[in-house]
């Protein structure tokens, strides 16, 4: 029954990516919370998000860009971590992790092929001269977004059928000592945060927030 | 010629839809043709052909970013309403759907949703509350996001043609300038926290955070580049940790 669930987040969270809405249940920090509440572990499955999240905050979808997609990964990562019983610390967190990386790759290869249906499924390109073509324009249209509703929800449920055992598998066959793996997050993490500050800005202004900040972030941790 | 409510209410929801059926060789072309049809219908309801015709017009190549296609929406139903010379209004297509992506693509991705995510970040990493964390993003976020798709159905109805000049007039630039700068300041509150072990939940010792901070110091000269030599160290430690179980 949870797969069903997981499966049906995987659909909604696809579908949102692109086809429909873009009301940001695809960012993977909503995704992942979204599925670790599903199997009961909403903690780890926000920081499974967050740290996809971060991995990915330089990524634009401009264009024809084609790219990973990471919503329905952290969908996978989570949702395989949950069923494989797997309560994570920071080595599994980082096999977790791992596998949620592989996955947003092959769910942005599985976009792509989509794409090259579409121009099937809506004639795309061609000269349409049929009778009641705005009927059939709208069939073909919806025929496309429930194409895409079900390769969430097929995408998310094999990786998920194949996560759970290998995660619980990659558990015993690995032995990263936890500090290593928390020093490698965090420098992975400080280093994408750093690059994407770069793109956004080099001003002076824009530079004198992000040491303003730091120094915001300083006191917290202080304080705390 | 005025549109009823209803009609628009209709065109609205329809763009929440436009990249529905996104494809290579007309992007988002029969999406604009699915979101534009309750305008046509409404328009040429006095003639199928005409109707048809239309639609055939519209499911050419089109692309722009999501929430600003209702720009173009509404200034196009505005001028098949007028009656305008269908190959004029291809070519007003043309000339708006760069511009639109462009803006949106500055705008939005690389402004609000950025800056909104990294508010969500911050809010998990101080709070620890997942729930609050999501919640708030997902309501900032979406508060901007729907405003700006009314907005933009709304200024290409009433405009039309001249919707360009208001865009230009629009205060989105000057927004994004005061949003890039709430982002770089979020980003500045994370960086401490990350460094430290938050997203992990593991607090690291004074001379353990020297590890991350020379993460971060390596980051800003790689740019965009950094998220490959993320991804190269996630790969690394994985297989690190098989192959210290082998040895």
């Amino acid at each position: 029954m949870t797969l069903v669930i997981l499966s049906v987040l995987g659909a909604v969270v696809a579908l949102d990516a692109t086809s429909f809405g873009q009301l940001m249940l695809s960012r993977p920090l909503v995704a992942g919370t979204l599925a670790g509440a599903i199997v009961g572990m909403p903690r780890e499955g926000a920081l499974i998000g967050a740290l996809i999240e971060v991995l990915s905050l330089g990524i634009l979808p401009v264009g024809a860009a084609r790219y990973p997609e990471t919503g329905t990964a952290a969908v996978a990562a989570v949702g395989s971590m949950g069923l494989a019983g797997i309560n994570a610390g920071p080595e599994l967190l980082l096999l977790v992790l791992a596998w949620g990386l592989i996955w947003q790759r092959l769910f942005g290869i599985t976009v792509v092929a989509e794409r090259y249906l579409n121009e099937r499924l809506v004639h795309a390109g061609e000269e349409l001269t049929r009778n009641d073509l705005h009927d059939r324009i709208e069939r073909w249209h919806l025929t496309s977004m429930s194409v895409d509703l079900l390769r969430g929800a097929l995408m998310t449920a094999i990786a998920i059928i194949i996560g759970a055992p290998v995660l619980r598998l990659a558990v015993t066959a690995s032995a990263l000592p936890e500090l290593a793996a928390t020093l490698g997050i965090g420098a992975a993490a400080a280093a994408v945060l750093m690059g994407t500050a770069r793109v956004v800005g080099e001003s002076r202004a824009l530079l004198a927030l992000l040491g303003a900040g730091a120094a915001l972030g300083s006191l917290l941790l202080w304080v705390r | 010629m005025q549109f009823p409510r209803s009609v628009l209410l209709h065109v609205f929801l329809r763009s929440f839809a436009i990249q529905g059926s996104w494809n290579y060789r007309t992007l988002q072309g029969s999406g604009f043709a699915f979101a534009l049809l309750p305008a046509l219908r409404y328009v040429h309801r006095d003639s199928r052909e005409r109707l048809e015709e239309a639609v055939q017009r519209h499911t050419h190549l089109f692309n722009a970013h999501p929430y600003l296609s209702g720009v173009a929406l509404g200034a196009v139903a505005r001028l098949e309403a007028d009656g305008v010379d269908p190959a004029l209004i291809e070519r007003f297509k043309n000339a708006l759907r760069s511009s639109l992506g462009a803006l949106g693509d500055r705008v939005v991705w690389a402004g609000w949703r950025p800056a909104c995510l990294l508010l969500a970040l911050v809010v998990l990493l101080v709070t620890e509350s997942a729930a609050a964390a999501v919640l708030l993003f997902l309501v900032i976020y979406n508060s901007g996001h729907l405003a700006l798709r009314w907005w933009g159905l709304r200024v290409g109805i009433e405009h039309g043609r001249h919707v360009g000049e208001q865009l230009r007039q629009a205060p989105l630039l000057r927004w994004h300038r005061q949003v890039v700068g709430a982002a770089m300041l979020l980003l500045g509150i994370a960086l401490p926290l990350v460094v430290t072990g938050a997203l992990t939940e593991r607090r690291m010792s004074d001379a353990w955070v020297l590890v991350p901070l020379a993460g971060a110091a390596a980051g800003w000269p790689l740019g965009p580049a950094a998220r490959l030599v993320a991804l190269v160290i996630v790969a690394a430690l994985t297989v690190a940790g098989f192959l210290i179980r082998l040895g």
